[in-house]
């Protein structure tokens, strides 16, 4: 139902009052201006309640809005550029179809609006075939509160602070000879989220998202030179002790500037190497942890997606190899019985990690592979809802592990990936320590991994060398490798230990429009067997 | 309703139009002039977007969304600084605080600006006439989303398939002004208000056993220039056909490409369509030599490159592509009958290096010349080769030869003695379009192809538009099986 | 079912706006961009690098400030400027910041950044310290080019932090000199030093200097002479070059001006004999055009339009020529910013002109077909917008000649423009075995080169200066 001029006048002179004003100045209802009022001020729940409120006498069985206030810090080592919007969407269930919309403006005119135009999107739908949906049961969240723990706000912090650290990085890096600095840019986010549902859940939470690229490029010679980008600065949930702190388990061992040092050493190492070229063929393989977590992610990470197994992805990033859900749940051999893979959003400093979702369902960690076998997949409520049965013969709750998530209120929630471990292995090896163990071999640093569309084969192209009597001899020149996701995990020979585990931020695009969530994907390096070495240029 | 006039009418609601109209957008540039403090120029910036979006799986509606933001980027330039922020609130409040944002950032910003005195007047940009807006896109209600994609899914539904599929329709509006040409945006640094819509349409039909998969798929400005139920038809048709496909050994075939597998593969020669890189740097594809005397790179404009009965161009003009006006948009060819012919550069070096103005645009859109042969005749005529529907995951694996990796998707089949025999499991494939390009054997009629806009996030290049032939082309390069159906 | 849905919306709606009026201070969207302090908290600093950021952001922000009311890049340049104090606040930043890194305490693998820190903190007797410290620490093995590494590095420091100390950069030249190592580095380092001390007006100590390097290259063999590492001397612009600028330095400009004040042919046979006397080679290899006659100044604009029935130089006048390109000096973005880099020598020619009402100043130029983002000009439009922007710079009774350069282009359609030279600049070019194209040119009377500088020559006015009371001598003299 459109609401026309006509219509507001006749409905009251308040109302009339309220329409006269014209865009834009809808969203300034209050007398006089005033500041953002924090998340968890009660104001804000009486604007989410009216959206539902709308929703609800329009018809809706299940309605949630979502609230959220986003800031965006960009820091160079001699400026700043702040960018801030705000977003409100609402999602409305009816007969089984889901309508949404969403727009920039918090105001209770566009919240009823918002919450009308939720509802006709699903009614328009429901008046097709049937759809069933079941949403498995979540706990009320009357009214909680949550924000992220950081050690230093990165929004609180003097951006000169910032801009001296970051050119210092610069200096630093400048001292040393062959060396300078091809990137160096930080990045802050800060998201305040409400979600209310018309289950009564009400709650509010602030996240912190820290990032940076820190390129560095080393110039031995006219041919030999390469670039690194220094660990640890990929997307995190955290402050600006991304950068300061001088050791961030899991992250890095240093400070950011002793990285530099170490990796322009290990690079200058890297470069004097003799260069061979590619000898096809199968080979032990020692993955550093960095292609490893790129493998795991764009694997596994992937194909448990519940969703996407079941082809809510087909006309976007694909299907799954997983493709009996139901019927490989607690058999299918997805890796070596080495191989465990666990979820969850809890973990401090990952860039998945809250307090509820965008359902309010409070995530729990659960492991998707266990000792090699396909134990579980990521799941919203909707979704938890298809695994009912299978769950209900493992003796399992029914119950949403809590992925749903979407960049900004303005875009719909969809299942994303929670963060990701790969359960490292019980001995306390690290990379340089797998490559010792392997008398014949190679060593890949750095993949970048492009899979298929049902996340089963993949290429992965990074840094390659050669492994003779432990050591590494050569780099080998335009080296790519071939894999299949299960034959890869299947030939899982050794995993580096707890010390050697490292997080990963990573980046996604799922659904149709693209939406754009982060996780984390934490793995240590691991060994290989019979990984295929090709050269991706050589053509048929 | 005329270019770039705005939305004909607004929906009904009075809280809100879906795009911001011309008046609404010079209100709030005004009034975010109004409130710079300390004199200097300001610029706003003002972007807004629509989507409608249905989504479906499984052959039902997953989501049907309305959505819709703004984009306001204001700088301000104070004293010998510029600043700016970007935020989407309308109201004074929010508009004035970016506004103090902006100052703030002016006074700490790094480069000292200092116009020297004695400079000639700021040259007026001229626009081309585009083709952007299509009432028939903009009208779309919800209701008829949802009928058209009842009536996608229906026939896939009723052979027993599972369809899958995205129907979007979008508008958007982009304006960019300066206080000191407010009533007159004719620097070519500024963008007058220009308004666009874009339409998109593409399922994928699978079998219960995921052993076949079929796509189709197009996307323009006209959401009645595309006609849903052809592509219905066509993603269940090459799903029946795809069905338990079998194993092939990888090597050189003969391909038929059908237009949406030489767009794709085009994509790779789309992005590296500029000027400046192979001239400096003799980087990318088409750098030639150094010409040590005149200490710059000879490059192979001029030189043919592609098989010469390739031209593509562009018009922007042309009803079929239009893409959104910039003072830069001219006509263009870039391959003349195989000839490279032009390569993309800005007005700095339209100006300096060429004496000409304005700028060339890059290959962002385009028109590919073709023939007259059906694909069926393709067919017919080839002994033994390949049918490719779309190419999928594409990678360059080298800038100079433009030598790229990626997979085959929804549908392969083999042609043995001009006839389609089986499916084929998809391929991986190591090629370069320009090599591909030079080992045409037919071409078909060009036809629009799947291009929509691959960034939601990049509202400033909406339109890609292609026109592509079907292609026979030999000596295509597999490299790989792979079991992804 | 439609004044149903009517009348529920109608209720949700009032619900909605009394919600509203109950809110009165209603959740209204107002976006903030907040700052917060943007206090440093310098004690929170652990890094010399950070401190060095610091203190460089601070001067950065002062010099940003200070442009909003003077213009440096018009203000007759200043050579005492590097020794002069840096502001109170860059000082204090510095201090501030290094206060935790203690002298003999601090870890001696900061030696370069640290050293600059002390020097910008004014902490001159820590610095010295730590340069004994790092001296005395380097490894046994090959310790005599180890040293002379860390004095290099020292003496560069010493050169480049302001205010310049001089005296310290000389001290440890002077200790590295008893090292021996590699003769050429050390040419380096002393002619830096020469040229550091000449830039700030130092000549007592320039000349001192100057002396070091002369005798040093002296000394050179010849193999060191013809090496590569030779010609890279100077930014490249060769060994030769580098050491004929220290006999400059040490013949010294009162010399050189006795020497114009006689005649130009005098100050000619002083720079030939120079040349020959550090190089070795003839006199006539002298690389500077002095005591050649300057080529008349063709072009195809002139302004005003009268300049054109003047032949340039002019006889009977001292003529400044310069040679320049707007395409060097104006530059601009696809933002619309427009920059000069050339103000400098601009508004030096314009003090010059003021100080020296006959001197004869032509600025010669060529078109490029393009001015900054205006549409393709042709020659006479671009000659005109050439002239617009020089005469904002008020250069007394300057003309402008403006030569149509010949171009070609390359073949369609690539179609890039390639400039020929205009006659001005092949008359003009002089070019010699080095990379050196002059851009200016002092001619004296009887229309001979005096001098052959770069863009712009801080001391051309004293050169100006002498040609003038020649001529008033020699007027004077025919007078009676």
């Amino acid at each position: 139902m459109n609401l026309t001029r006509r219509n507001l006048l006749k409905a009251g002179a308040l109302a009339a009052a309220a329409a006269a004003i014209p865009r834009p100045l809808l969203a300034q209802l209050g007398r006089t201006p005033e500041p953002l009022p924090p998340i968890d001020d009660p104001r804000l729940k009486a604007l989410a309640s009216s959206a539902l409120e709308t929703a609800r006498a329009a018809g809706a069985v299940y309605a949630d809005v979502r609230l959220t206030h986003s800031r965006l810090r960009t820091f160079w080592p001699v400026y700043t550029a702040d960018d801030e919007s705000m977003e409100v969407g609402v999602r409305a269930l009816m007969d089984g179809y889901w309508g949404f919309a969403s727009g920039p403006v918090w105001s209770p005119d566009e919240m009823a609006r918002l919450g009308r135009e939720a509802v006709h999107q699903a009614k328009v739908n429901a008046l097709g075939k049937r759809r069933v949906v079941e949403l498995a049961a979540v706990p009320v969240v009357a009214s909680g509160n949550w924000v992220m723990p950081v050690a230093i706000d990165p929004f609180e912090i003097s951006p000169f602070e910032v801009q001296d650290f970051l050119t210092s990085l610069d200096l630093y890096c400048g001292r040393i000879p062959d060396s300078g600095l091809q990137q160096n840019f930080a990045f802050a986010a800060v998201q305040e989220k409400a979600f209310a549902s018309t289950e009564g859940s009400y709650c509010t939470q602030r996240f912190y998202r820290t990032e940076g690229s820190l390129i560095v490029r080393l110039q031995l010679t006219k041919e030999r030179a390469g670039n690194f980008a220094v660990e640890g600065l990929s997307p995190a949930g955290m402050g600006w002790e991304l950068y300061t702190a001088e050791r961030i388990p899991r992250l890095r061992e240093h400070s950011l500037r002793e990285e530099i040092r170490r990796g322009i050493e290990e690079l200058r190492e890297e470069l004097l190497l003799p260069v061979k070229p590619v000898d096809v063929g199968r080979y032990d393989a020692v993955l550093d942890a960095p292609t490893v977590a790129s493998l795991v992610d764009k694997t596994l990470g992937r194909a448990t997606e519940l969703d996407r197994a079941l082809g809510f992805e087909a006309n976007a990033g694909g299907t799954s190899y997983l493709t009996d859900p139901f019927g490989m749940l607690g058999s299918y051999q997805a890796g070596a019985p080495a191989f465990t893979l666990t979820a969850e959003r809890s973990e401090p400093g990952a860039v998945a990690t809250v307090k509820w979702d965008d359902e309010g369902v409070a995530p729990d960690s659960f492991t998707l592979v266990k000792d090699g076998v396909l134990t579980d997949f990521q799941t919203t409520r909707e979704s938890a809802g298809w695994m009912k049965n299978s769950y209900a013969k493992a003796g399992r709750p029914v119950r949403s592990h809590g992925c749903a998530g979407a960049p900004s209120a303005v875009e719909a929630p969809l299942q994303q990936a929670p963060n990701l471990t790969l359960v490292p292995g019980r001995e306390a090896h690290d990379f340089d320590a797998l490559v010792s163990g392997t008398a014949r071999g190679i060593a890949i640093k750095g993949a970048g991994i492009d899979m298929d569309f049902q996340h089963s084969s993949g290429l992965g192209i990074g840094r390659v060398f050669e492994i003779k009597n432990g050591k590494r001899v050569a780099a080998i020149d335009s080296a790519g490798f071939l894999f299949r996701a299960t034959e890869l995990w299947k030939a899982l020979h050794a995993t580096g230990g707890e010390a050697s585990l490292r997080r990963y931020g990573m980046m996604t695009e799922k659904g149709e429009p693209a939406e754009r969530c982060y996780h984390s994907v934490t793995a240590a390096p691991v060994v290989v067997k019979d990984l295929t070495l090709i050269d991706p240029q050589r053509k048929a | 309703m005329r270019r770039g006039d705005g939305p004909a009418r607004l929906v009904e609601s009075a809280s809100s139009a879906r795009i911001l109209s011309k008046e609404e957008c010079d209100a709030i540039a005004r009034r975010v002039i109004g409130f710079a403090r300390g004199g200097g120029e300001t610029r706003v910036r003002i972007l807004s977007w629509w989507n409608g979006e249905l989504r479906w799986a499984r052959n039902r509606v997953s989501l049907a969304s309305d959505r819709r933001d703004i984009r306001v980027e204001i700088s301000r330039t104070v004293g010998v600084g510029r600043g700016s922020v970007g935020e989407n609130q309308l109201d004074d409040a929010s508009l004035e605080a970016a506004v103090r944002g902006a100052e703030r950032g002016a006074v700490l910003s790094p480069n000292i600006l200092r116009p020297p005195p004695g400079m000639p007047p700021l040259p007026h940009a001229t626009y081309p006439r585009t083709a952007l807006w299509s009432d028939a896109t903009y009208a779309v209600t919800p209701e008829t989303r949802g009928e058209v994609a009842r009536a996608l899914v229906a026939p896939a539904e009723a052979q027993g398939m599972l369809s899958a599929g995205y129907l979007e329709m979008r508008a958007g509006s982009l304006v960019s002004v300066s206080s000191e040409r407010l009533t007159d945006p004719y620097a070519p640094w500024d963008v007058p208000y220009a308004s666009w819509t874009q339409a998109q349409c593409s399922m994928t039909v699978r079998d219960a056993q995921g052993t076949g998969s079929g796509w189709a798929g197009l996307s323009g400005s006209d959401w009645g220039k595309i006609d849903g139920v052809a592509l219905a038809a066509r993603a269940l048709e090459k799903c029946k056909a795809s069905q338990h496909p079998v194993s092939l050994e990888p090597g050189r075939y003969t391909v038929i490409l059908e237009p949406q597998a030489v767009a794709d593969l085009m994509e790779l020669v789309a992005a590296s369509m500029s000027r400046p890189a192979p001239e400096n740097s003799g980087a990318g594809p088409w750098a030639l030599a150094p010409d040590e005397a005149l200490h710059l790179w000879r490059t192979k404009l001029g030189l043919k490159v592609l098989d010469e009965r390739i031209t593509i161009s562009h018009d922007p003009a042309d009803p079929a592509l239009g893409i959104l006006a910039e003072p830069w948009m001219q006509p263009v060819t870039w391959f003349d009958k195989g000839v490279l012919t032009n390569l993309a550069f800005d007005r700095e070096y339209a100006l300096d290096q060429l004496n000409v103005n304005p700028g060339l645009r890059g290959m962002v859109g385009y028109r590919m010349s073709g023939g007259d042969t059906s694909i069926d005749e393709m067919i017919a005529t080839t002994a033994r080769g390949l049918l490719v529907t779309r190419f999928s995951d594409i990678r360059r694996l080298d800038e100079k030869s433009l030598l790229g990796t990626g997979l085959t998707r929804d549908g392969l089949w083999l042609i043995e003695h001009g006839k389609i025999t089986k499916a084929v499991k998809n391929f991986r494939f190591t090629e370069s379009p320009l090599f591909a390009l030079n080992a045409i054997e037919q071409l078909g009629v060009p036809v629009p192809v799947f291009r929509p806009v691959k960034d939601p996030y990049d509202a400033q290049n909406p339109l890609t538009p292609a026109i592509v032939p079907p292609l026979k082309v030999r000596d295509f390069s597999f490299t790989s099986t792979i079991d992804a159906i | 079912m439609r004044s149903n849905v009517r009348t529920h919306y109608g209720e949700s709606l009032l619900i909605a706006l009394l919600a509203s009026i109950v809110l009165t201070q209603s959740a209204a969207a107002q976006m903030r961009f907040t700052w917060p302090d943007t206090t440093v908290q310098l004690s929170k600093y652990s890094t010399v690098e950070q401190c060095l950021a610091a203190t460089s952001r601070v001067s950065k922000g002062l010099a940003r400030r200070e442009a909003l009311t003077l213009w440096r890049d018009t203000m007759p340049r200043n050579p005492r400027e590097a020794l002069e104090p840096l502001p109170a606040a860059v000082t204090e930043t510095a201090r501030r910041c290094a206060a935790p890194f203690t002298e003999p305490t601090a870890d001696l693998a900061d030696f370069a950044p640290l050293l600059a820190l002390y020097l910008y903190a004014g902490r001159d007797s820590d610095a010295a310290a730590l340069v004994t410290r790092r001296l005395a620490a380097v490894p046994a093995k090959d310790a005599r080019t180890a040293r002379a590494a860390v004095s290099d590095t020292a003496v560069d420091i010493y050169l480049t932090t302001r205010p310049t100390r001089l005296d310290a950069a000389e001290r440890i030249l002077l200790s590295r000199a008893r090292d021996g190592a590699d003769r050429i580095d050390r040419l380096d380092l002393y002619a830096r030093l020469m040229t550091a001390a000449n830039d700030v007006g130092d000549t007592v100590r320039a000349r001192r200097v100057a002396g070091w390097v002369v005798a040093l290259s002296d000394s050179l063999t010849k193999a060191e002479r013809e090496s590569e590492k030779f010609e890279k001397l100077g930014h490249g612009s060769g060994g030769k070059l580098l050491v004929f600028g220290a006999m400059n330095v040490l013949t010294g400009l009162p010399t050189m001006l006795d020497s114009l004040r006689h005649s130009t042919a005098s100050l000619e046979a002083l720079e030939r004999s120079m040349w020959a006397r550090v190089t070795g080679e003839r006199p006539e290899a002298l690389p500077s055009p002095v005591g050649e006659r300057a080529p008349a100044i063709t072009a195809d604009y002139w302004y005003p339009a009268e300049a054109a029935s003047t032949p340039r130089p002019r006889p009977g006048h001292v003529s400044l020529l310069i040679l320049f390109d707007h395409d060097a000096c104006l530059k601009w973005n696809s933002a619309g910013d427009t920059k000069d880099t050339c103000p400098m020598a601009l508004a030096s020619l314009r003090r010059l002109s003021e100080r020296f009402p006959t001197l004869d100043i032509t600025i010669v130029s060529g078109t490029h077909g393009s001015f900054l983002y205006a549409p393709p000009p042709t020659p006479t439009d671009e000659a005109d917008m050439i002239r617009k922007w020089l005469e904002t710079s008020r250069i007394r009774g300057a003309a402008i000649a403006v030569s149509s350069t010949p171009f070609w282009n390359l073949p369609r359609p690539d179609a890039r423009r390639i400039d020929r030279d205009t006659p001005n600049a092949t008359n003009y070019a002089f070019r010699t075995s080095t990379k050196w194209t002059y851009g200016s040119f002092l001619i004296d009377q009887d229309g001979i080169i005096v001098a052959a500088h770069g863009f712009f020559e801080p001391d051309v006015g004293k050169l100006i200066d002498v040609l003038m009371h020649r001529q008033q001598q020699k007027e004077a003299n025919e007078a009676k």
